[in-house]
């Protein structure tokens, strides 16, 4: 031991580049995880943005379709959307689940891939009129067609 | 000294100049990257929704009627669920909607008056006084339930109201918030207003001496949005040539003929009676042509006739000795009244 603390003379090369080599290894790691890890949270705030933005653009639409529904007819609405949000597609449905807690049904959007799940309030419509159906985003547009009793979505 | 000796040996040195380069450049680049995410997405979801939710939660209120809903039934006349009469039936309100059923793009006083809080010829919610629950409730009726608001509705012609105190309690509830979105519709009201009735013009029971008055229905809002029903009567002595006096009043919602079947009696401390402005109570002689009756019945008073809100007409019969009136028939006080029509701004903030 005390050879070992003393030895000043010792100086290996190899143990050097092995040394250099593995904490390199390391710091490389440890970037491309947290780099992963940045992207990842990007993407998913990214797709759960434009999900909001959709869902949003939908949640209008449907209550400009109730408003404008005639009193003895239908009304059809053909709605454009993005087929796809950060390369993937997307399900709209008209959900039970509450997040608000308001007892009110909401427009779900979830994502194929992340599984982003964003929540638009339907602003209490479902209060005045049955709303249900459901959409995959593949086609790029939603269809919403309303009478007197009842709104429906469904894919375009 | 051993250390001296440390700082000047340079054997067995490693290349700590490069591991140290090295870890510095990679806790740069995360900074980097992570700040450029930052900068990428800077918005938050729910920022971003806050001004299409508040726009659909101020479409529906001035466009929709609204919307109560319980066992008993069903309707759009959920101002008479909200409060009414002293019960707290917000939970049948399913959905709070201001616009009068029977007019296009035009907002009902009624319902304004049932919901917001009237600070002179301008309306806001919440108030103060507005309770937990009945927030609660509103805030689910409106479609707002995860957020925070407030509405207010002013005239667009700014001398019929204050507007420095309407700006100032604007400031007060919306106050420096982050995120805040406003958005502004624009409206009508038609404002009931109950003119004077000419005695000559009078219908009611010739037999019995009984003029009749009736306010249909769709001008029932007129009670809920002023908590009373307030008319004048005048040019009473004119009509019997004698020195007419008026003895009972009765209120009720069904006829027999001309005379209100069953009938509530008012008592003097249920109503109020003006002579000439001046408070008096039955009976009342109307001796001069000019004398002037203002009859005033508050809502409590009308409670007592079950069921008002739901019939077509609301009846006031004034039964007098000498009095006398022109013919058969009801005088409707919708043929009498003046409608006062003004536009209204209603702005909503949501956070």
């Amino acid at each position: 031991m005390r050879v070992l603390l003393n030895d000043e003379d010792g100086q290996a090369i190899p143990v050097e580049y092995i040394l250099i080599f593995t904490i390199s290894m390391i710091f490389l790691g440890l970037m491309t995880m947290t780099f992963n890890s940045v992207v990842d949270s990007s993407s998913r705030q990214a797709i759960y943005i434009e999900l909001t933005d959709t869902g949003n653009l939908i949640s209008s639409a449907i209550t400009n379709t109730y408003l404008t529904t005639p009193t003895d007819g239908v009304n059809s609405i053909s709605l454009n959307i993005p087929a796809e949000i950060a390369g993937t597609g997307y399900f709209v449905e008209i959900s039970d689940d509450d997040p608000f807690k308001i007892d009110n049904k909401v427009l779900k959007l979830t994502s194929m891939r992340k599984s982003v799940t964003a929540y638009v309030p339907l602003n209490s419509v479902d209060a005045l009129i049955e709303i249900n159906g459901s959409a995959l985003s593949d086609s790029g547009k939603i269809l919403i067609i309303s009478n007197t009793s009842e709104i429906t979505i469904s894919q375009g | 000294m051993r250390s001296f000796y440390l700082l000047r040996d340079e054997k067995a040195n490693i290349s700590m100049d490069f591991l140290t380069a090295v870890a510095v450049i990679i806790i740069a680049f995360i900074f980097a990257v992570s700040v450029l995410s930052s900068i990428i997405t800077p918005y938050s979801g729910y920022s971003k929704e806050l001004y299409p939710t508040a726009d659909r939660a101020v479409t529906l209120l001035v466009e929709d009627e609204g919307y109560w809903e319980c066992d008993g039934g069903e309707g759009t006349d959920w101002e008479f669920k909200w409060n009414y009469s002293g019960n707290y039936n917000y939970s049948n309100v399913t959905k709070i909607g201001l616009l009068d059923s029977n007019e296009k793009n035009t907002l009902d006083p009624g319902k304004i008056n049932t919901i917001m809080e009237n600070q002179g010829s301008w309306w806001e919610y919440p108030v103060s006084s507005s309770s937990g629950p009945e927030l609660d409730n509103a805030s689910r009726a409106m479609g707002l339930g995860r957020y925070n608001f407030y509405i207010q509705i002013r005239p667009l012609n700014e001398s019929k109201y204050n507007v420095s105190a309407a700006n100032q309690r604007a400031t007060e509830m919306v106050g420096d918030k982050g995120d805040v979105v406003s958005v502004v519709r624009y409206s009508r009201m038609n404002q009931l207003d109950l003119d004077d009735f000419n005695g000559a013009n009078f219908f009611g029971d010739q037999n019995l001496l009984k003029p009749l008055f009736g306010l249909d229905n769709n001008n029932f809002s007129y009670i809920l949005s002023n908590g009373d029903l307030e008319f004048t009567v005048a040019n009473l002595s004119e009509i019997s040539g004698h020195s007419p006096k008026i003895s009972d009043i009765s209120i009720g919602i069904g006829l027999n003929e001309y005379e209100i079947n069953p009938s509530y009696d008012l008592q003097n401390d249920e109503f109020e009676i003006y002579k000439n402005d001046n408070l008096i109570t039955l009976p009342v002689s109307v001796s001069a042509v000019s004398d002037i009756i203002k009859i005033n019945i508050p809502i409590n008073t009308i409670n007592n006739i079950d069921n008002w809100e739901s019939a077509d007409l609301f009846y006031i019969q004034l039964s007098g000795d000498d009095l006398i009136v022109s013919k058969s028939g009801i005088t409707l006080f919708s043929s009498n009244s003046k409608i006062d029509e003004f536009s209204l701004k209603t702005t909503i903030w949501v956070w």
